[in-house]
């Protein structure tokens, strides 16, 4: 695992993607911290390496704002978990973000690569 | 951030460490599935969480208010501190009790006697308009008729309403006979009067416009709530039910609310009837009515939005000259004046005692404040060790502040609450000291808790310095060594100088004035009166309670002076409409051959109504002429006395008294009053203050059937109250006195209570002041000692006489006070000229009373610092060698 230390600037920018990557991870039904964990990291095919410790607190955020609800259950192998779940307003937040991030990236793209969009 | 949740953080803190827990047992699984070993799984799982205590702030933060959770933490550790150091939390505790208190007890008398506006809503538009006034005396009341003309043409007022003074028989069994009839004290009044105050019915209703509209017609009364509590027990099925009025049947149609305490301070009135029922109340019938020169009536109103108060006057400045000019005969000299309504209610006591009573009171507050900034100093001081190693291991010093102050606060609420029980406690006896019947209605209400709050507030700011002063010496602890802690201390020590001097000053000055009131109080005890009030019994009768007409009254009261007078051990008897120092009222005067530089011919002037043996049995001397007669009744001419004041004034100037005599005086009415004798001047309303005209008439003329019997006893008067009673008794049983008393009582009560009160009060400041300068330069000096212990071990193991030691130390509390004290006496040279006018003559320079002060001061220093002298010197020098 090639894990270098984050600066700060970066986890700042990093901090509103994990939100949106947490109510995606969501979206099919509720899960528990390690669920989501892993399922960001596998989906990304590893690229994306979650620190898990930093997961807890974005959840926490994340439910104090009304976008995920959190309840106890009994996870796959039989143990107490705390699931999450999303909310409408967390339905309706992911949309708008994924939007939004999707304006992004296109407008990224296009700097970047501005001979491409010319031959297009 | 929510505040339950922050309230909740604990429990969800709980909730997060299980949370994570879970997810280690997870992870920790899929790893043994891997074929990792239970121990090795685990630590892999945590390594992958990182660190679960740092998650755990990291939330924990996010629910955490930052302010509110260190203000908690400030304020347990503050208790905390406070409760190890019981004995220092209690003496400041007390010292600022006793200057909240004595602040907000004083606040809340003369706040109640003063600057209180009338209970009633929106009481900033009520203003009072005098009618009467004529342009000599300014102030006065209104007649009936002028206000009928008043109120139908003026603009300017929402509501125009009148009342008068009334006292009655009331008798609330109803119809019913035998059942004693109560004196009871009210007022007549317009039918808008409650509507023109905004005051609703407590209870039923108010009077309705047309209740005031024909004489006799409406017998309806309204009970004062205070009447209705006590006598009626509260009876809420009043309303509807009769009562009797002077023997006349009145249905009760309401009662005021509570809160409304009637239109002057000193009195509430028990019931309130419409003007138009006089005929049943008044000796005089109707004559109220039909009379625009019967002037008894004052007169408030409630000013129309956006008018001011000068557009009034002018308006009503405008009507009256109208009145004037088509009244002649009545209403010549007569302007109307219009003044806020509490102008009046204050206008009559331009007395300074209040302003002084409160300046003195916050000079105790702020020895109180400086005398916990010492306290407080010291404290930092002893605490500097500890301060400074919180300092060293990295506490910011504005936090360190910040503890200090929250002390500071949790001590002066505390000592607020101690306060306001103490002031509680004051007031009741404030009300025990004053006269009865009615004093203001004193209580701890929103204003004066403000008052209390803003004392306790200014306290706080006190503590502000040494808080300040000892985190700063404790940095200079921590980054340089402890010689140079001792220069930044020589800085706190000026501080504690200027505390300690500053309290030896305002103590000198509230000592003066307490000095000087005592002192004006035992020279207004010997003031001569004029007349003699030793052995004097008084009895207030008014057999028009009981129906007895004019004529009947008058025969009744001459009758009762013949049978009186014949009791033996009574040396004269005689009676008279007033009692001085008790009431008393004025009348439209004018003196044949006398204007008024302005030319007026009218000058309001002191009465009183008086029968024959009155100047004899009061032991006021006849300068010449002669007393009344009971030959000068209504078939005789019409005579009068006057005061030497009177005649001086308008007659005679520096001549001979006896061309006053055969001087004509008269009334609205003129009618020629023949002067036929000139009374040696004596006090009516006030003890050392310069008499003014008065001139008495005979009661067999002008007599009211209310009048007060005078008897001079040869032995102690209270001994001839069952006498008397039982030949009043004999004369008519029904008639019972209104009022039993002794001229000697009267003139404590209302003559020198005023006086009385302000020396035990500012005494009482006086010597809280000194005791709290005392309890401070002790603790000053002490301090001193405790830091010089080695130096006079030093001193005395080298050989200092014990006697050079001790000599040392006094002197050095002698020089902390003696700049105090020369402050404190050059600013009381400066003030108690404003005390002037309340010191009978007393100079408020007097020297015996600063000579014995500063006596006093020298003395309580020389104690305050013998004490720790003598403790010093018993320091055996190799302990105090030792010391470091």
């Amino acid at each position: 695992m090639a894990r270098t230390p984050k600066p700060s600037r970066e986890s700042e920018l990093l901090q509103g993607t994990l939100d949106l990557l947490v109510l995606r991870t969501l979206a099919p039904g509720p899960a528990h911290g390690h669920t989501i964990a892993h399922v960001i990291e596998t989906r990304s095919e590893d690229v994306l390496q979650v620190e898990h410790g930093s997961l807890y607190p974005a959840l926490h955020r994340l439910e104090d704002r009304g976008w995920i609800a959190s309840f106890w259950g009994t996870s796959e192998n039989n143990r107490k978990a705390r699931y999450y779940r999303l909310t409408a307003a967390g339905r309706k937040q992911l949309a708008e973000q994924t939007g939004r991030w999707e304006q992004l990236v296109a407008a990224i793209g296009r700097v970047l690569n501005p001979a491409a969009e010319e031959n297009t | 951030m929510s505040l339950s949740r922050y309230l909740r953080r604990l429990r969800w803190d709980a909730e997060r460490a299980a949370e994570l827990e879970s997810y280690i047992e997870t992870e920790a699984a899929r790893q043994m599935e891997c074929g990792m070993s239970p121990a090795e799984a685990r630590a892999a799982a945590r390594r992958k969480l990182g660190n679960p205590t740092l998650i755990r702030e990291a939330i924990y933060e996010m629910n955490t208010v930052a302010f509110l959770d260190s203000l908690w933490r400030d304020l347990r550790l503050a208790v905390r501190n406070l409760l190890r150091n019981r004995s220092f939390a209690i003496v400041v505790v007390l010292t600022l009790a006793l200057g909240i208190g004595a602040n907000t007890a004083i606040f809340s008398v003369v706040d109640g006697a003063m600057f209180r506006p009338l209970s009633v809503p929106d009481a900033r538009h009520l203003v009072a308009i005098d009618t009467a006034a004529s342009r000599e005396t300014r102030f006065g009341n209104s007649s009936w008729l002028d206000w009928l003309d008043l109120r139908q043409r003026s603009r300017s007022f929402q509501e125009l309403a009148i009342f008068d003074h009334v006292s009655a028989s009331l008798n609330p069994a109803g119809a019913a006979s035998g059942v004693a009839a109560q004196f009871v004290r009210g007022l007549m009044v317009s039918g808008n009067f409650f509507s023109t105050l905004g005051v609703p019915a407590g209870l039923g209703r108010t009077f309705l416009p047309e209740e005031d509209k024909v004489p006799g017609r409406d017998p309806v009364v309204v009970l004062g709530y205070g009447f209705w509590k006590n006598a009626l027990g509260a009876d809420t099925g009043i309303v509807g039910k009769q009562v009797r009025l002077n023997g006349h049947s009145f249905t009760v149609i309401g009662v005021t609310p509570e809160w409304f305490t009637g239109v002057e301070l000193f009195q509430r009135p028990d019931f309130y009837v419409p003007v138009m029922m006089t005929s049943v109340l008044s000796p005089n019938g109707d004559g109220l009515l039909v009379n625009r020169s019967w002037r008894s009536f004052e007169m408030d109103g409630r000013l129309r939005p956006g008018v001011t108060l000068a557009r009034a006057q002018a308006e009503v400045t405008v009507l009256m000259r109208d009145l004037e000019r088509r009244h002649p005969d009545t209403n010549k000299n007569c302007v109307g004046i219009v003044r806020y309504e509490m102008e009046r209610r204050t206008e009559g006591s331009n007395s300074p005692a209040p302003t002084i009573l409160l300046a003195l009171v916050v000079l105790v507050l702020l020895i109180a404040c400086a005398n916990v900034a010492s306290l407080m100093m010291a404290r930092a001081f002893s605490r500097l060790r500890e301060t400074s190693t919180q300092l060293a291991m990295g506490a910011s010093r504005l936090r360190l502040v910040r503890q200090f102050l929250t002390e500071t606060i949790v001590l002066a609420v505390l000592g607020l609450g101690a306060g306001l029980l103490m002031a509680a406690a004051c007031i009741r006896e404030f009300a025990a000291l004053l006269p009865p019947e009615g004093s203001p209605l004193f209580r701890i209400d929103g204003r004066a808790l403000a008052w209390a709050s803003s004392a306790a507030l200014v306290s706080i700011l006190f503590g502000l310095a040494p808080a300040i002063l000892s985190v700063r010496d404790a940095w200079a602890a921590v980054a340089t060594t402890r010689t140079a802690v001792s220069v930044h201390f020589a800085f706190s020590g000026l501080m504690r100088r200027v505390l300690i001097g500053g309290q030896v000053a305002l103590s000198v000055v509230l000592l003066i004035a307490a000095g000087l009131f005592s002192r004006a109080f035992v020279r207004a005890e010997g003031l001569d009166l004029g007349f003699r009030p030793d052995h004097v019994l008084l009895v207030e009768l008014d057999p028009s309670l009981q129906g007895l007409s004019p004529q009947r009254s008058a025969l009744f009261h001459r009758q009762l002076v013949e049978r009186v007078t014949a009791i033996s051990g009574v040396r004269s008897a005689s009676f008279a409409a007033w009692v001085p120092f008790v009431n008393g009222d004025s009348w439209d005067l004018s003196i044949d051959g006398y204007t008024t530089p302005r030319g007026d011919r009218f000058v309001d002037t002191m009465t009183d109504r008086v029968a024959p043996g009155y100047f004899a049995t009061m032991g006021i001397p006849l300068l010449c002429g002669r007393e009344f007669r009971w030959q000068d009744d209504k078939k005789a001419p019409l005579v009068a006395i006057v005061n030497e004041a009177l005649a001086r004034k308008y007659m005679i100037g520096q001549g001979s008294i006896e061309k006053a005599l055969g001087h004509i005086l008269r009334l609205r009415e003129g009618i020629p009053i023949q002067v036929v004798g000139v009374a040696a001047d004596s006090s009516v309303d006030g003890i050392g203050r310069p008499v003014g005209p008065v001139f008495y008439l005979s009661a067999m003329q002008m007599g009211d059937p209310k009048m007060t019997l005078h008897v001079r006893t040869s032995g102690d008067p209270g001994a001839f109250v069952p006498l008397v009673r039982s030949q009043i008794a004999a004369l008519n049983p029904e008639i019972v006195p209104t009022r039993v008393d002794t001229l000697d009582h009267v003139v404590t009560q209302r003559g020198l209570a005023g006086t009385r009160l302000l020396a035990v009060l500012t005494g009482g400041f006086g010597v809280l002041g000194l005791i709290l300068a005392i309890v401070g330069l002790y603790g000053v000096v002490s301090f001193m000692v405790g830091r010089r212990t080695q130096e006079i071990g030093v001193r005395m193991a080298l050989g200092a006489a014990r006697g050079r030691v001790l000599r040392m130390i006094i002197g050095n509390g002698l020089a902390l006070v003696s700049a105090g004290l020369v402050v404190g006496l050059a600013v009381s040279l400066a003030v108690t000229r404003l005390m002037s006018s309340l010191l009978f003559g007393i100079s408020p320079w007097d020297i015996a009373t600063f000579a014995s002060i500063g006596a006093v001061l020298v003395l309580a220093a020389i104690a305050a610092s013998a004490i720790p002298a003598m403790r010093a010197m018993r320091v055996d020098p190799m302990t105090a060698l030792r010391y470091e």
